[in-house]
């Protein structure tokens, strides 16, 4: 019963299918588009709406950030859409876990789109999906900033007008290095790309003749030529080419302001261009060495059928009407979209309306589309890891794509074995009877029955509260902590057992010392959160006793602006705080070198996220900045209740302002500041966005706390969700060691 | 304690005033980029804004649906309510559970006050999935309810913990003159100890509306229709997996704070008396 | 108006502090009953039992002949005082005084009436619409006196109520109870460690020590007549001195010891009394002049003047000791100076020196 039961729960959980069988009701479409995509998109269902009042169609964009976990849960539930926009990436698991439904296409029709846009969603034999667009890098160009073709002298005077002079584009990389001298004079980078991001490098890693897979499709990073792809980026940092650390925001800003003559990126940073400047899309150059042209990979968008879609008719109607002829031309007009309809595309390069939009039409023919194989999304933490590594100058590119292919083993490792569930369930029965045995006779003993009895009032008071928390906190976490139990792999879990747990915490994968096990995470974590603490109590102590003295005229300004970074979504300033970390444009470098300067060293600026410490540091300031306001409050609020006179009394015994301090006030204070101690360490414990956002485990992940490995190993690592739950289990028996460990210190006292 | 020396005092103020501004550079990048009609994050040192626009503002609040609904009024509304219906349900169950754990002793108490800090402990990455699944059998995706009751016990733990504190700072003696009165434990609790422990109430209240008011992974995940988005999942639509449109989505943040730091301006009297005020015992 | 009774009254914590051992008392109807003993003694636990704050473990409580064990404080009809007044502090003084009323549903025009009356025999009437923040400490113990009167109950329960006030006030406040005692004319059981109250303001005292009865009698009764040595030593301040001694019966009942040689009243003979015993002899009962039977020869260390009265503070074969005698017949003594104390036989106590029972001959 009890096995039923749990599977039946598991079952539930993750892969039940409850097909919803309304015939008549109206479409529904998901996707993530914004601005001039979603505008397109939302033009065209209202056309079709126009056309089909039988079978309506609603729109619902969603935030990206969500939007992957939203599809999982909610199409094998049956309150998926009946079709989803959505990158072909994941198409293997999707095919996979049953997620989507396979596309017959009319021969017409598949002639109808550009085959590599069809070859992308194409899984194990199988197409899924409609290829709406196709994404790529190319090379946004300042045509002004490049050295001009001259005309030559020769030409009659009349022919002037059929000679203006074109800007020269690099075509290879030698032209591009040559170009970085001359720019380099001008104090502008020659290029600015995201040189620390996979995708971003990935045009020189086929130009160069490496890849991710083999011949045989195994991964395989760690080849000759991708070593030199690595070695060239390297180059191009250090030759003052390309900025150092660049992010996305970087890139745009440089280029923006011209300080960039050229720009790696994709079409969605159209949006982001100064309208004001003419900037053109060129292909790609080609690598000097082989003669290949760096080739982006292509990010395939379509539109997905579900599995469990009600009305699979209208919805293939619509998805071939968005797709094809009117839907793509609208996409590309509108959209600016690099649709995958041959003939609309065909078109819109010929018209050249839109010069940026045809030069990634073009580009489309230069790229490779992303291996839809599940494994590929295992490659990208490694291989980006790898690439930093080379930037950075920490190790050889031979020595950094040895340890990222050591590293993509362990994240592409089989499936543990399956076991039996049968012992564990029983062995669960057993010792839950047990429990149960020890816990009735213990209660028996001390009359707990009675106790309870007569103090039913107060669980009255508790009741709606523990049915609420019941239902939607411990039920929740006893079917999360059942996933720990078992395996995942594209849509499907097999149970394993304890391996998952022995894995971790035996360090099977990692040694010990590697920033990627599980006790170096755990070390860096608690450490995160002991300095964290420490900072947010002393800061906010601090605070606290500056603005309660009454001579402080303005300490109701200064309150009101210090809490301020409590009220404003932690997300957005993050983000902001890793702007200001960064090593050539980052304010806090600007002031450490002013400083020097003024000071008369010669400080070098810092590269934050290059060195553990460093790393560990802009995290921690990020952090307090955050975190100091609440314990600020509270500690302002404690500070109320206690009598001045103690202190005074203190002061007249001849007590220093220190002695005074740790003797009378912090005292008193202890019992305050507990609980909010006690809360502000589980909640650093688990401070997922910091991490995530701010250093984002650099370098080489050894400033990943527990909550962001887990989530690693959640979402970036084939889903691995077993084994993610596992390290979520983990994360909760430590902190409720730690829990049990402050009442011993704390002593009898209750917390 | 006196007064210290007027030159200790301007020392002390121009040092606050520099921290500050310290803490608040960042939030002036914000504002900056909500106030700079480009979508780009700029990165140069100064945080003002060099042209001022309220472009930004216009898209977010100016969105329709194609039905031609107000959207930004929409979620506003779904925001409000679901926020304030969690501060409601946050604080109605919180408050008589804090006030059993503050005041009986009964079997289970200590293990109770445990289990609700333990629910801080859990990641939140294992619990969305599920979550899910368990309000569709509800029936409670896609409604404000649901949303509320999720976000009600999510924040449930910490009002307990906070109200306890507060809640064993009043004297029993005026529970037990309220008993000598003939006044019932329910009508001790609403006449008595609630009025006294307003406080308190305030800011876990505030704190509740908080948790409800940022969410947007989980409204995301359970909700259906644009109509029916609160502010930040509508927000966080800016936020795209290759870039950000910075100018809309920091005009959104800014958008969302306001009413919170409107409420901490508010509240700040209460706040800091109330977040222990009386944690301290004698 | 009531009558109060408790038989055998038992009282654990958690099963196992025992708190009040085996208490009987019968408390008339009207009286008014003064539960003393030092802190920690159970009296303010007993006090709990009787209002049903605390749940009596063994034995019985009758309120007007009916067992109130099981009943709810609400239902026993009492009224209580307590130590630090517990005024709700957001009420005013008129919420305050009449939320006994409004939580029984009484109409709000006669809770009007009642509280204004009460109001008016504590002269609170100016301070209806005050918050007790805004009263000093006086006004709020008036306050609470006014929101147990109100209510009319049978009985009247005070824990320690002046003990927070300054002992001018204190007895001010002590007088006033007195006449409002007399013109209620209800029970009242009032608990205090302050022994002058209890002289001063009881019908009856009873004395705890330990979770003991130890005796129950008027004030007078107490003060001549202590049961045993705590009792004696608890009530009367400065309180008495006691000495090792030996008593004889022939020729003539007499008790002796280093320093003293005290006769006593003929009826000790017939009594079975140890040769060894402990003598006890209030500091007002040595006299430095006179004719006593017998004599305590002091030496003074120091002298206190009071006014009216001198306290001599000296020892007695190594024994503290305190007298206290009119300022006139202290003339001439001082610091140093050794002293013949005379006592009169009647006020000489003997206690049993292992159980401190006092050893007396039956009244006659």
């Amino acid at each position: 019963m009890l096995r039923r039961g749990l599977l039946v729960l598991l079952a539930v959980a993750l892969t039940v299918a409850t097909t919803s069988v309304a015939l008549a009701a109206p479409l529904t479409l998901w996707h993530a588009y914004r601005g001039e995509e979603r505008e397109a998109l939302d033009q065209l269902a209202e056309a079709w709406n126009h056309a089909h009042p039988d079978a309506p169609l609603t729109l619902l964009a969603l935030p990206y950030e969500a939007y992957a976990t939203k599809l999982a849960s909610a199409i094998p539930n049956g309150n998926g859409p009946d079709l989803f926009i959505f990158a072909h990436e994941r198409v293997g698991e999707w095919s996979r876990s049953g997620l989507i439904a396979e596309t017959e296409f009319a021969d017409v029709a598949a002639r109808r789109f550009l085959s590599v846009t069809l070859d992308a969603l194409r899984f194990e034999g199988k197409t899924y999906g409609w290829p709406l667009a196709f994404k790529s890098l190319a090379l946004f160009v300042h045509p002004e900033l490049l050295p001009q073709t001259t005309c030559p002298e020769t030409a009659a005077a009349g022919s002037v007008e059929d000679c203006t002079p074109e800007p020269i584009i690099p075509a290879t990389t030698d032209a591009l290095l040559k170009l970085c001298r001359r720019s380099q004079a001008d104090k502008r980078f020659a290029l600015a790309y995201e040189s620390g991001s996979f995708y971003h490098h990935a045009p020189w890693l086929f130009g160069f003749g490496g890849g991710v897979f083999d011949a045989e499709g195994r991964v395989d990073l760690d080849t000759p030529e991708n070593a030199r792809s690595l070695a060239f980026a390297a180059k191009l940092v250090e030759e003052g080419c390309v900025p150092e650390e660049s992010t996305g925001s970087l890139v745009t800003q440089l280029f923006n302001e011209r300080r960039a003559v050229l720009a790696i990126n994709g079409p969605w940073f159209l949006g982001e261009l100064d309208p004001t400047q003419t900037v053109r899309v060129a292909p790609l150059p080609s690598v000097s060495e082989t003669g290949r042209p760096a080739t982006p990979f292509m990010t395939v968008e379509a539109v997905f059928l579900s599995a469990y879609a009600a009305n699979p008719e209208d919805a293939r109607r619509v998805a071939e009407f968005l797709a094809l002829g009117e839907g793509a031309r609208r996409r590309a007009l509108t959209g600016r979209q690099a649709v995958a309809d041959r003939t609309v595309a065909d078109l819109i390069v010929a018209a050249n309306d839109d010069p940026l939009l045809s030069g990634f039409i073009k580009m489309g023919k230069q790229a490779v589309p992303m291996p839809n194989d599940p494994r590929m999304r295992a490659v990208w933490e490694p291989a980006a890891q790898a690439l930093r590594q080379v930037l950075r100058g920490s190790a050889t590119p031979e020595e950094a794509l040895k340890l990222a292919q050591t590293r993509l083993k362990v994240l592409t490792r089989p499936r543990p074995q399956t076991q039996d569930p049968q012992p564990y369930l029983i062995a669960l029965a057993v010792v839950l009877g047990i429990l149960l045995l020890i816990g009735g006779i213990v209660a028996i003993r001390r009359s707990v029955f009675s106790a309870a009895w007569r103090s039913k009032t107060a669980y009255l008071y508790l009741i709606p509260t523990l049915i609420g928390m019941g239902l939607l906190v411990f039920v929740p976490f006893i079917v999360g902590t059942a996933v720990a139990f078992f395996a995942h792999r594209q849509g499907e879990f097999t149970f394993v057992g304890f391996t998952n747990f022995i894995n971790i915490l035996s360090s099977r994968d990692y040694s010990l010392d590697d920033p990627l096990s599980f006790y170096f995470t755990l070390g860096v974590t608690v450490l995160w959160t002991a300095v964290n603490v420490f900072l947010h109590v002393s800061v906010g102590l601090g605070l606290a006793l500056l603005l309660r003295d009454p001579w402080m005229r303005l300490r109701g300004l200064y309150r009101v602006l210090l809490i301020v970074p409590w009220a404003v979504p932690n997300y957005i300033t993050a983000l902001i705080w890793k702007g200001l970390f960064n090593k050539q444009f980052g304010a806090v470098n600007g002031l450490i070198v002013w400083l020097g300067a003024t000071l008369g060293l010669d400080i070098q600026p810092v590269s934050w996220f290059s060195h553990f410490w460093t790393s560990f540091a802009a995290n921690v300031a990020t952090n307090t900045w955050l975190g100091f306001p609440f314990m600020m409050v509270v500690t302002l609020g404690a500070l109320q209740a206690i009598p001045r006179e103690l202190e005074e009394a203190a002061e007249v015994d001849g007590a220093g302002p220190f002695t005074r301090f740790f003797h009378i006030t912090l005292p008193l204070l202890r019992p305050a500041l507990l609980p909010a101690v006690i809360l502000g360490s589980v909640w650093t414990f688990n401070m997922f966005n910091i991490i995530y956002l701010v250093s984002g485990g650099e370098p080489d992940g050894a400033s990943e706390i527990l909550i962001t490995e887990a989530y690693r190993w959640a979402f970036t690592r084939q889903e691995q969700y077993g084994y993610a739950a596992a390290y979520a289990t983990l994360i909760f028996v430590v902190l409720l060691m730690y829990s049990r460990l402050t009442r011993r210190v704390v002593g009898g006292q209750e917390v | 304690m006196g007064r210290p020396s007027l030159l200790k005092a301007i020392l002390l103020n121009l040092a606050l005033m520099g921290f500050c501004a310290a803490v608040l550079y960042p939030v002036l990048w914000v504002i900056k980029m909500a106030l700079t009609p480009s979508q780009a994050f700029a990165l140069s040192a100064s945080p003002f804004p060099e042209t001022v626009s309220w472009l930004n503002f216009q898209e977010i609040v100016g969105q329709t649906s194609p039905a031609g609904e107000w959207l930004f009024g929409h979620w506003l509304f779904n925001s409000v309510v679901t926020a304030l219906a969690t501060t409601v349900l946050g604080v109605a169950l919180a408050t008589p559970a804090a006030y059993a754990f503050s005041r009986f002793v009964f079997p289970g108490r200590k293990l109770g006050m445990n289990l609700f800090l333990v629910t801080q402990m859990f990641p939140g990455v294992v619990m969305a999935i599920p979550l899910y699944i368990l309000l569709n059998h509800l029936q409670l995706l896609n409604s404000m309810l649901g949303l509320t009751l999720v976000y009600a016990t999510t924040a449930i733990p910490f009002c307990v913990w906070m109200l306890k504190g507060y809640f064993d700072t009043i004297p029993k003696d005026l529970e037990e003159a309220a008993v000598m009165d003939g006044a019932g434990s329910l009508r001790i609790f609403l006449t008595i100890i609630l009025p006294l422990a307003r406080p308190a109430i305030v800011v876990t209240a505030l704190f509740s509306f908080m948790t409800a008011w940022n969410e947007f992974i989980l409204a995301a995940t359970f909700l259906g229709r644009e109509t029916a988005f609160t502010l930040p999942v509508a927000l966080q639509r800016y936020v795209g997996d290759y870039s950000t449109a910075w100018g809309y989505f920091a005009a959104g943040a800014i958008l969302v704070s306001l009413p919170v730091m409107a409420l901490f301006f508010l509240l700040q009297r209460h706040l800091v008396g109330g977040l222990t005020a009386g944690g301290v015992k004698g | 108006m009531a009558e109060l009774r408790l038989a055998g009254v038992n009282k654990w914590y958690d099963g196992k502090v025992h708190i009040l051992k085996g208490i009987d008392l019968d408390i008339a109807d009207g009286e008014f009953m003064v539960l003393v003993g030092p802190s920690g003694c159970g009296k303010s636990t007993l006090l709990r039992c009787i209002a049903g704050l605390e749940e009596v473990t063994e034995g019985d409580l009758y309120i007007d002949g009916r067992r109130v064990n099981k009943l709810r404080p609400k239902d026993r009809d009492c009224a209580m005082v307590f130590q630090s007044y517990a005024l709700y502090p957001h009420m005013t003084v008129r919420a305050n005084m009449g939320f006994s009323l409004s939580v029984a549903g009484v109409k709000k025009a006669e809770i009007r009436t009642r509280v204004d009356a009460a109001a008016q025999k504590l002269g609170l009437s100016e301070l209806l619409a005050r918050l007790p923040k805004q009263l000093s400490g006086g006004q709020r113990q008036r306050v609470a006196m006014g929101r147990a009167i109100v209510r009319s109950p049978k009985v009247f329960l005070f824990d320690e109520p002046l003990s927070n006030l300054d002992a001018a006030l204190r007895a001010q406040m002590r007088v006033e109870l007195k006449k409002l005692h007399a013109e209620l004319g209800a029970t009242m059981v009032y608990v205090t460690h302050d022994q002058v109250e209890a002289m001063t303001l009881a019908d009856r005292i009873a004395v705890l020590e330990g979770g003991v009865l130890q005796q129950v009698g008027s004030p007078d009764d107490l003060y001549n007549r202590p049961a045993n040595r705590f009792v004696a030593s608890f009530i009367g301040s400065p309180r008495m001195n006691f000495f090792d001694g030996e008593f004889r019966a022939d020729p003539v009942p007499g008790v002796s010891g280093p320093g003293f040689e005290l006769a006593l009243p003929e009826s000790y003979a017939a009594l079975d009394i140890p040769s060894r015993v402990l003598v006890g002899v209030r500091p007002h009962d040595l006299r430095p002049t006179g004719n006593g039977a017998g004599a305590v020869i002091g030496n003074l260390s120091v002298v206190e003047p009071l006014g009216f009265d001198v306290l001599l503070h000296g020892e007695v074969g190594g024994e503290t000791l305190v007298a206290q005698v009119e300022a006139r017949n202290a003339k001439g003594l001082a610091a140093g100076k050794r002293v013949v104390f005379q006592v009169e036989r009647d006020a000489i106590h003997l206690f049993d020196p292992l159980n401190g029972r006092a050893l007396r001959p039956e009244e006659a």
